[in-house]
Formats: C-alpha cells, structure tokens, sequence
C-alpha cells in the first residue's frame, strides 16, 4: 500500500451544506463519544444554516430560499 | 461553536475480557483511587472554565463497570463541583456490556448518558477477537446487554465495531446482524494499529463495497443501516465548504487521564503505556503546557503527499492518535489510512449520489431535513 493522493476531484451530484457540528471518525473499542445524540441531522441544522450561509462562497451551502430548494429538486446546475 | 472539552477517567486497567486486539496494554488488577479521581475531575472543570465553558466526562477503562462504586462516586463528585462553578457537563460510558445489568443501566438512562456499547457484529466476528480470559466468546453476554439498551428508547447510545485484519472477512454480515438487532448508530472503527496486508484490504474493500449495497437496499426500503462511518464520509462533503470537519485538536480538546494519573492528549493513547514523550503532565503537577503546546503546535498532517490531495478536507489525516498508531507521528499519514479514506469516500459519494437522484425520502431527510424537496 502507498500514499498516493487524489488530484482531481470528481464532482458530486449532491449539493453542499453548512453546519456547525461534524462526526469526528474514531477507531476501535476506546473510542471518544460522539459529541450530538445519534440520529438526525444536528438539532441545530436549520437555525444553523442561515449563519453558516454568510460564509460560504460557490458553490454555496444549501439554503432555505427558492434557489437552495430548486437546487435540491434538481431544477438547477448543482455544483 | 465549540466543542465542550472531553475529559475521560481510566477507571481501571482491569477487564472481564481479553480481546485479541485490546491495546490497553496487560491487564494490571488496580484501580483509579478516589483521590486521583477528585484530582482529576477538579483539573477538567479548572481547564473547561479557563478554556470552552463546559465538559463532556466519559468513563473508561479497561472495563469502567468493573469500577461501579468509583463510578457513581465520581458522577456525584462532578455533577455537585460542576453546579457550584456553573459549567454544563454531559455523561457518558464506553463499555464491553457484559457487566451492563438492569440496575446499573437504569441508573445511567436517568442520568442521561451516552452508552457507547462495544460489539463487533455477529457472533462469528464478534467472538473472533472478544473473548472472556477462558478462550470464550462473549456475544451472547453482550447481547443481553444490548437487548437491554433496546428496552429503552429514550437512551442516548451508540455501538462500537471494531475492523481489523483477523474479523473484516465478517464485516457485512457483522452489519447485517447489528441492523437487525439495532436501531441506533453504528460506528465502524478500523484497527489503525495493526499490520494490513494487500491481500486483506483488498477483501475489506470487497465488504465495504457490499456492505453500501445493503445501505442502499435499505434506505429503499424506508429502513436505513444506520453505519456512521460512511454517513460521516456523506456529511464530510455537504459539509465541506463550511471547513469544520475533520480537523483534530489533540492537546487542546481532550484530557484522557489515566489509572495512576498520567495525562494524555486522547484516550486512544492511555493505552500504550504510560510514556514520558506521549504524556503531558498529571494530576498532581497539572497541565504540562510546554508539553501542550507542543502537541499544538505539531499536530495536523504534514505528509507531503497530502497537500496537493483534493479529498484532504474529507479524510482524517489530521487525527493524531490515528497517525500515532499508524507511523508513531501525530502528524504522518499511514498508507493503510490513505487506502481506507479514500476508499470511504468513493463508495460513500457513490452511495449519496445515487439516493440523492432518486431523492430517496429517508436520505434526503436524514441529511437535508428541513430543506428536502418537496414534492413537484
Ligand atoms: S486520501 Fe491519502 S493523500 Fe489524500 S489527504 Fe487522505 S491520506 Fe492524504
Ligand atoms: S473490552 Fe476493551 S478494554 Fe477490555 S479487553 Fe476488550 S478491548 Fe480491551
């Protein structure tokens, strides 16, 4: 097995979101305990996003608005 | 938004098990005492005041169980220090399950924590590695214990799989077995400390790649494998653009504390012994800052190859104990990560892209909640 790196990205069908929490991946038995509930998305999501939003650039997170719905219908070019 | 910092107690080094890729190290028959215990839950509240404003304690071991007394004398001695300084503290447990009674795990509910249930699958890959000190494999025990978690649905819990060389050729059926007698998440963590050859990661790949089939097949059928691994990898890219994943703090995030004291940056490396270059203080002298910063300043990835890597936003080359356990350096990739990342990631996008399309309904919900489509 080497280290070889990725060097071009494919680009996924599925838009980008933004959120404040993420899953750290661990290993094995003596592993750190997940930092929200399991399940569903973060409580959070939704109030989060609207902050998150004013971050991001392109290809921009997912948004409440007409363009982030229309975006995940598949209506328009996603990123 | 921070993270609260995670504090966690060695309880003992003592287990009922002897599974074959334990790296706590032998089993000495002491325990933490009540004073170390003190002095070390006073050190967390001292370093979550002084730093994010609130702590996560987790209990571990060895088999913390094993420990009860020290255990319920430790919650109490945290819950009333933590109220007098006004620092929010959340609970929770990694255990084995086979000392997880009815009376002790009503106690933990009421107290809401979070159980973290160590359980490799079926019992043909439980059992390859999870065995009593008599040779005996211990599933049926932790399958008690789990039918017990089932019992109560309000539960805050999680099982833990480990992946390694000798028990991956069972890994999808291992899964199976965990959808049908689980309905909460299930994390699959890859022995980072063994050797892997060729030949076994290219028969983990084949499991990996059956194993997204049957997610696939469920999320159709309404019923979604609830496998955290690949929905992290989902998440690592809708979440991508916002920077906040994957990027380790050891040295600053954690405390692991161990049996006799000794302070370590991650829990995952209590185990390898109580080392001078890996420990950063303890709970007599305190915090060793030069030490912690150094860990700051060291940490992250500075393997070459890396840079130019496009899924470097989305792979946990950052992970500290990971790196340790795969090169000895927090900060330097193994190839066995590399492979396994990126093999992750492929099958997860593959997996996400095709639910995204159908707009598979339990998929859009469980990832983009209140910003599904509706329905034309
Ligand atoms: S996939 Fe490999 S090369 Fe790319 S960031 Fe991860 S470890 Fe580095
Ligand atoms: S249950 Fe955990 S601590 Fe006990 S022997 Fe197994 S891996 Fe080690």
């Amino acid at each position: 097995m080497k280290i070889t790196p990725v060097t071009t990205k494919r680009v996924l069908l599925l838009p980008t979101a933004a959120v404040l929490t993420c899953s750290t991946v661990m290993m094995s038995c003596h592993q750190q305990q997940p930092q929200s509930p399991p399940g569903a998305p973060p409580a959070s999501f939704t109030a989060d996003v609207a902050a998150a939003s004013a971050k991001c650039t392109i290809p921009g997170p997912v948004r409440s608005d007409d363009k982030g719905r229309q975006r995940l219908a598949g209506k328009m070019q996603a990123p | 938004m921070s993270r609260p910092l995670l504090l966690t107690l060695c309880l003992t080094h003592d287990c009922t098990l002897r599974c074959r890729y334990c790296y706590a190290g032998r089993k000495y028959a002491h325990a933490m005492t009540q004073e170390t215990a003190e002095r070390g839950i006073e050190l967390g509240l001292e370093e979550a005041a002084r730093t994010v404003g609130k702590l996560d304690i987790s209990f571990f071991g060895g088999e913390p169980l094993m420990e009860w007394d020290l255990l319920q004398y430790c919650h109490e001695y945290m819950r009333t220090r933590a109220a007098e300084r006004g620092i929010p503290v959340r609970y929770g447990i990694t255990t084995n399950g086979t000392l997880l009674t009815q009376d002790r795990l009503n106690w933990l509910a009421e107290r809401d924590y979070l159980i973290g249930l160590s359980l490799d699958g079926s019992p043909a890959m439980h059992d390859t590695n999870r065995r009593f000190a008599d040779g005996r494999g211990s599933h049926a025990a932790v399958q008690e214990a789990l039918e017990r978690i089932n019992r109560i649905p309000q539960l805050r819990s999680k099982v833990i799989c480990v992946v390694n060389p000798a028990n991956h050729c069972h890994l999808l059926e291992g899964v199976r077995w965990l959808h049908r007698h689980y309905r909460g998440d299930i994390g699959l963590n890859f022995d980072y400390w063994s050797e892997w050859t060729d030949a076994q990661f290219d028969s983990l790949t084949a499991q990996l790649v059956k194993l997204t089939a049957d997610m696939l097949a469920s999320y159709r059928c309404g019923l979604p494998m609830r496998v955290e691994t690949i929905e992290g990898k989902i998440r690592s890219h809708l979440y991508e653009q916002s920077g906040f994943c994957s990027y380790c703090r050891i040295g600053e995030q954690e405390i692991a504390i161990s049996v006799d004291g000794a302070l370590f940056p991650c829990s995952r490396m209590v185990g390898v012994g109580d080392e001078p270059e890996i420990t950063f203080g303890d709970v007599r002298s305190g915090i060793d800052r030069a030490k912690q910063h150094y860990y700051i300043a060291t940490r992250g990835n500075a393997t070459p190859e890396c840079r130019i890597c496009t899924l470097r936003h989305r792979c946990t080359n950052t992970c500290g104990c990971t790196n340790y356990a795969g090169t000895g350096r927090i900060n330097q990739v193994s190839p066995f990560l590399c492979n396994l990342q990126q093999t992750l990631i492929r099958l997860a996008d593959e997996l996400a892209e095709t639910l995204f399309l159908e707009k598979n309904p339990a998929f859009m919900d469980k990832f983009y909640g209140n910003f599904a489509p509706q329905a034309d």
